[in-house]
């Protein structure tokens, strides 16, 4: 991140600030995206977050460290959006059709619906610390400053995410109890 | 370890799969409030002096105004103390305060 931009940005200059959001807007909608699931909530964090990041950019000492600043925003934004989102959903809850009877391992073709229907079963804070993990390749201690949470409570939560996400794998690839009587 | 590390390297490929996020729009939308929407001005920890970045400074620091206020709080308590006694103990109180405090000191 050019440093430069972050301290022109930081004096006011909307010039230097939309260059940086420009480079910053795709990457955060994809990563907002990732964490809530939804387009248009995804859309409406991302807004949030930069135009967060311009009202409380002097407050920034280090510009050296604004993009991990600047993920602790769009983290925000994003929870803030999955609330606002939750007071006005449905509450419908979708129940499994069959348990499932075999255990087996990883080794048929997983898709994406697959994996997109186990990440959607993980909670919000077990979405945020795989996509920022796995997806905008933070390290834990980047993850952990994000969220603001000490660095064992996000190796838990990737820990429990991805124990989870396997489960679900599995539990999709296996037969189901209708399928294995027949 | 091995099923692990197949979750994993599943999870990350699906994650970086191509999405159809374009920004353009919240870009501009952003672009746009930018002048309805003021910066918040440092606030004072950004301007403290650069002597505060040593951990030993602010530890003197702190430990100086712990001391203060610890000498202020035992004055404060030990001024109503003196005030406060009730007569059956003035005498001892005053005493222990240095004396009745209508009597110049010089006439003890």
């Amino acid at each position: 991140m050019d440093t430069e931009l972050v301290k022109a940005a930081q004096i006011g200059d909307k010039g230097a600030f939309t260059a940086l959001a420009a480079a910053l807007a795709d990457r955060y909608l994809a990563a907002s995206h990732r964490i809530l699931r939804d387009l248009s909530l995804a859309e409406d964090a991302t807004q949030q977050a930069l135009l967060a990041i311009w009202r409380d950019l002097p407050q920034l000492r280090d510009p050296a460290r604004f993009e991990a600043w600047s993920y602790r925003l769009l983290v925000r934004a994003c929870y803030a959006e999955a609330g606002r989102a939750r007071r006005w959903a449905p509450n419908i809850h979708l129940l499994p059709v069959d348990e499932p009877l075999a255990t087996d391992g990883l080794s048929t073709v997983v898709d994406r619906d697959q994996l997109e229907r186990g990440f959607r079963r993980l909670s919000l804070d077990h979405r945020t610390v795989v996509v920022l993990h796995h997806y905008l390749d933070l390290p834990l201690d980047q993850v952990a400053e994000a969220l603001g949470v000490p660095v064992g409570t996000v190796s838990s939560r990737l820990h429990y995410a991805m124990r989870g996400l396997r489960a679900a794998l599995e539990a999709d690839s296996r037969p189901t109890a209708r399928e294995a009587a027949q | 370890m091995s099923a692990d590390r197949d979750v994993t390297r599943i999870v990350r490929s699906w994650l970086h799969e191509d999405g159809n996020e374009n920004a353009e729009r919240v870009l501009f939308a952003v672009v746009e409030q930018l002048d309805t929407t003021p910066q918040r001005p440092a606030g004072w920890l950004a301007r403290r002096f650069p002597l505060m970045h040593s951990s030993t400074a602010r530890i003197g620091v702190a430990a100086i105004a712990a001391s203060v206020v610890a000498l202020l709080g035992y004055a404060l308590i030990f001024s109503v103390r003196c005030r406060r006694w009730p007569d059956a103990v003035r005498i001892t109180s005053s005493q222990r305060c240095g004396g009745d405090p209508r009597v110049p000191r010089w006439r003890l």
